[in-house]
């Protein structure tokens, strides 16, 4: 039993803590290593990400600072083949610009009143060695869209993480609804109004990431197009510039724009997403069964083709598939949602972020721009999907008999029956 | 002549009844509709007639021909499958394209 002056202690602390919790903004430039109003001997991990993937590394990134076993996540936005590039080489986390972009580092306060969706605070990091590795690469797109140097070292992994999908854009009073395959070759495909794809005939109207982000890659490759060949304003440095120069357009209707969907499902009142109808359609779709659902129903049946996996990409024991390092690999664990025994749901925040789970698919590909194919995940997750995604609901039968144990002819996963 | 022309609305009438029955009794149909607000009823965006030349999806019981898969396959078919989300019809005329339909090389 405590006596009461360590309880007035412990009391004393914890509104201490508070007090400091509130001022973490405060902190914003100290070091990473020792960032004045935090404690710095919560473990960290060190990750570096697509910008696509902030959402769902601070989401996550929050709950592992409130978890009983907590851990600190440093992160990066980088555009995806950066990040190969980075993590194939070993690289350190030091001081970074892509172009005039810097690339700042923040990090996860322990305060609970921390919000996901606003910016974490930054730190700073050396310039040179020595620094903390990356641990953990989360990309947005194939790695085999990129430049292929260096080559993939024996002793690094690459995990493919959730569903990310992208989409053509515009601004909010375009009239304009969906735009097909066709179109949007023709529209970036030639410079100013060459393509003759009306509206977007205005060169300086059509937005686009650098040509090394996975926005880029996978909407260059949606419509036959290379990232270089993408005839455009000058490229944004992150989704964000893009998506300010979108909503800030002078000429709406002739706005064009590439963003992740799970960047878009956060920015709904500000932007327009359009249909995209693929070669060979026959009708466009939303990567959601309507405008206004969640559910990206149309990724995970193959109605909607621009998405691709996001790569998880870490150093592995030799020999093996383990990712070396504990920390990377809880954090990849909870976002596959194969970690048991964790305080934090990372499958939730997934689905809830606009992701979809590999085992909620219902198609595969190999990679960028190739031809969908039918995919049975064998541990699916699609009521689970349907149901904790915003506005979710599912026909599906619950079920608390854990995950594995026979329901209803097929087998219970995630609390509901599934076929298999 | 008149003949001519009393047999050319005919059929004129018998493709939109056909057109009209595909909409009514396609099973995949039923879904709700968000018509682009620059397409007119029956047609693409810019008025163009409806794409997907090589569309074989099978027949509807009254024989008309069905604009989508039940039980699909192949990329084709899967990109092409039945589906209760919006459709969105877009066929817009893109001068740029080549006679086929297929993409012209970048300048």
């Amino acid at each position: 039993m405590r006596s009461e002056p360590s309880r007035a202690l412990g009391c004393a602390l914890a509104v201490s803590l508070v007090a400091v919790s509130g001022r973490a903004v405060a902190a914003d430039g100290d070091p990473c290593a020792s960032l004045s109003d935090e404690d710095n001997n919560v473990p960290a991990l060190y990750i570096e990400n697509g910008d696509t993937q902030e959402p769902i590394v601070k989401k996550i990134g929050k709950l592992l600072m409130q978890s009983s076993s907590k851990l600190r996540v440093f992160y990066r936005n980088r555009p995806t083949c950066n990040i190969r590039d980075d993590l194939f080489s070993h690289a350190l986390m030091t001081t970074v610009a892509d172009g005039a972009t810097p690339r700042p580092v923040r990090y996860i306060p322990s305060s609970a009143a921390f919000d996901p969706s606003g910016p974490a605070p930054t730190c700073t990091v050396p310039d040179g060695p020595p620094a903390e590795p990356i641990a953990l690469g989360i990309g947005a797109t194939y790695l085999s869209s990129c430049t292929q140097t260096p080559a993939q070292p024996n002793d690094i992994g690459v995990f493919e993480g959730p569903v990310q999908a992208y989409a053509f854009i515009t601004n909010k009073s375009s009239s304009q609804v969906a735009i097909t395959a066709e179109e949007g070759y023709l529209a970036y495909g030639f410079t100013e109004g060459g393509g003759e794809a009306a509206p977007w005939t205005v060169q300086n109207l059509r937005f686009k990431r650098g040509n090394t982000a996975s926005t880029t890659l996978t909407m260059a490759s949606a419509i036959r197009l290379l990232p270089t060949q993408m005839q455009a304003a000058a490229s944004s440095g992150t989704s964000e510039d893009l998506i300010a120069s979108v909503m800030n357009s002078p000429t709406p209707e002739a706005t064009l724009g590439i963003l992740g969907t799970e960047l878009f499902d956060q920015r709904r009142a500000d932007i327009k997403l359009l249909a995209f109808k693929t070669f060979g359609q026959r009708f466009a779709y939303f990567p959601d069964s309507t405008s206004t659902r969640f559910d990206k129903q149309n990724v995970r049946d193959g109605h909607y083709l621009p998405w691709s996996p996001t790569p998880y990409i870490a150093t592995v024991t030799p020999g093996t598939k383990t990712i070396t390092d504990a920390n990377a690999r809880r954090f990849y664990e909870l976002v596959m949602g194969t970690r048991t025994g964790d305080d934090v749901d990372g499958l939730l925040q997934v689905v809830q972020s606009g992701l979809v789970p590999e085992c909620a698919m219902k198609v595969t590909r190999t990679g960028d721009g190739a031809d969908l194919s039918l995919y049975e995940d064998p541990a699916p997750c699609g009521c689970y999907f349907e149901k904790n995604v915003p506005q979710g609901t599912t026909t599906c039968t619950a079920c608390t008999v854990g995950n594995d144990a026979p329901c209803n002819g097929g087998k219970c996963r995630f609390g509901f029956c599934e076929a298999r | 002549m008149k003949k001519k022309i009393h047999a050319g609305l005919l059929g004129c009438a018998l493709a939109v009844a056909s057109a009209v029955a595909v909409v009514a009794c396609d099973d995949s149909s039923s879904a709700v509709k968000e018509a682009s607000p620059d397409a007119g009823p029956g047609t693409g965006a810019d008025g163009a007639a409806d794409g997907g030349g090589g569309f074989d999806a099978g027949t509807l019981p009254d024989g008309a021909p069905k604009d989508c898969f039940d039980d699909p396959k192949t990329h084709f078919e899967i990109i092409n499958a039945c589906t209760n989300a919006t459709r969105i019809e877009k066929n817009p005329t893109l001068s740029k394209l080549l006679p086929d339909g297929g993409l012209p090389p970048l300048d």
